[in-house]
């Protein structure tokens, strides 16, 4: 059989799908590295130096750095402690279900700076949740919620907002376990927290990883929800960011930060991949 | 003749049904206010009258009005904004 020779032609026929990825996407990564180097500086001098990088040395960005891992991570745990049940729940059909799912999904399509604003309605000093507590009398004064220095206030507005978002990754997981594998658990003894744990968690893990893969990703680079109530210091990683770069006209600094965040994402990544392939068995 | 005792597997159905039964009432109940309870806020601090302010300890705006939609259309690049989004 003659084998095909790969041609000039060939080539050219990848450039629609291989060259959006390498212009819009590898490209501006690339430009990011090389100006958090000196390189394709837009208010200096380009030159290759490493000075830019000596920021990461500095308290402020160490803080941030910190600050958004841990609300990556709480806010990843939190949205998947809650969403799991839910979408348990929601696995078999019933009366009126449809409806709910629908009404539990609204905050999917409030972007995130509105869903910001209407959970700072009700945690705010004096917002409804602390009326309430305080009203029945389980609270002496009101808790200060909103810009709380731990960021308390911006894990609940993440885990309000991402449930919904969580919750179809989920559901979509929970859909693959047969109902004869719950039933023959159910069978030989098993009660429903065995069930939970030992049947449904294992069979989906590979949509729990993937969405807190996804959450912790969001949660790292969140803006809009920071900016609105995060606490006063230290601000998240991408407000960082953007303070450097037009409050400070420091581009280059904010370079190695947007640097970071995609590092991070990107180890986070294969972190999650290389858990998968240890928990699914294939390593 | 006294009635025959129900069985054991009827018991536990039964069980299982109101259990599910309660546990749906209570998830609306949770729906409503986890995600009511944020929109309908936004809602009425969007009818707030300018002349009667709300604030503690109000639980609810003391007169509704349409004077912060006005305010936005009036006053700000809302329609712009709008179109530009």
């Amino acid at each position: 059989m003659k084998k095909d020779r790969i041609s000039g032609l060939h080539y050219l026929m990848l450039v629609p799908g291989v060259g959006f990825i390498l212009f819009f996407i590898a490209v501006t990564v690339l430009v990011t590295v090389a100006r958090s180097l000196g390189l394709f500086s837009i208010t200096g001098h380009s030159a290759f130096t490493l000075k830019n990088w000596a920021i990461v040395a500095t308290r402020e960005v160490r803080d941030s750095v910190l600050f958004s891992l841990k609300m990556g991570v709480l806010a990843s745990i939190g949205t998947l402690l809650v969403a799991f049940p839910v979408a348990l729940f929601f696995r078999k059909g019933g009366a009126g279900k449809r409806t709910l799912g629908s009404l539990i999904k609204i905050p999917l399509f409030i972007p995130a700076l509105v869903a910001a604003f209407l959970i700072v309605n009700l945690i705010s000093y004096h917002g409804i949740v602390n009326e309430v507590l305080v009203g029945l009398h389980i609270l002496k004064e009101p808790l200060r919620m909103l810009n709380d220095p731990f960021g308390w206030g911006v894990v609940f507005i993440q885990i309000w907002k991402n449930l919904p978002f969580v919750l179809l990754i989920l559901s979509a997981s929970l859909a693959g376990v047969h109902d004869d594998v719950v039933d023959a658990a159910r069978n030989l003894g098993a009660g429903t927290w065995a069930i939970a744990f030992r049947i449904y968690v294992p069979l989906a893990m590979s949509g729990i990883l993937v969405a807190m893969i996804l959450m912790f990703i969001k949660a790292f680079g969140d803006f809009p929800i920071y900016g609105v109530a995060g606490p006063i210091y230290p601000p998240s990683i991408s407000f960082r960011m953007h303070a450097t770069a037009t409050l400070f006209q420091q581009w280059d600094q904010s370079a190695v930060l947007g640097v970071i965040i995609i590092v991070t994402a990107l180890f986070v990544v294969w972190a999650y991949s290389r858990l998968a392939q240890v928990v699914g068995g294939t390593e | 003749m006294p009635d025959a005792p129900v069985p054991a597997h009827i018991r536990q159905a039964r069980r299982r049904k109101a259990f599910y039964l309660l546990a749906t009432g209570l998830f609306i109940l949770v729906q409503i206010v986890w995600i009511g309870l944020p929109i309908l806020m936004a809602v009425m601090w969007s009818l707030v009258s300018g002349k009667h302010s709300w604030s503690y300890p109000d639980m609810f705006p003391p007169v509704l009005g349409w004077d912060p939609w006005i305010y936005v259309f009036k006053y700000t690049n809302i329609r712009r904004a709008l179109a530009t989004s």
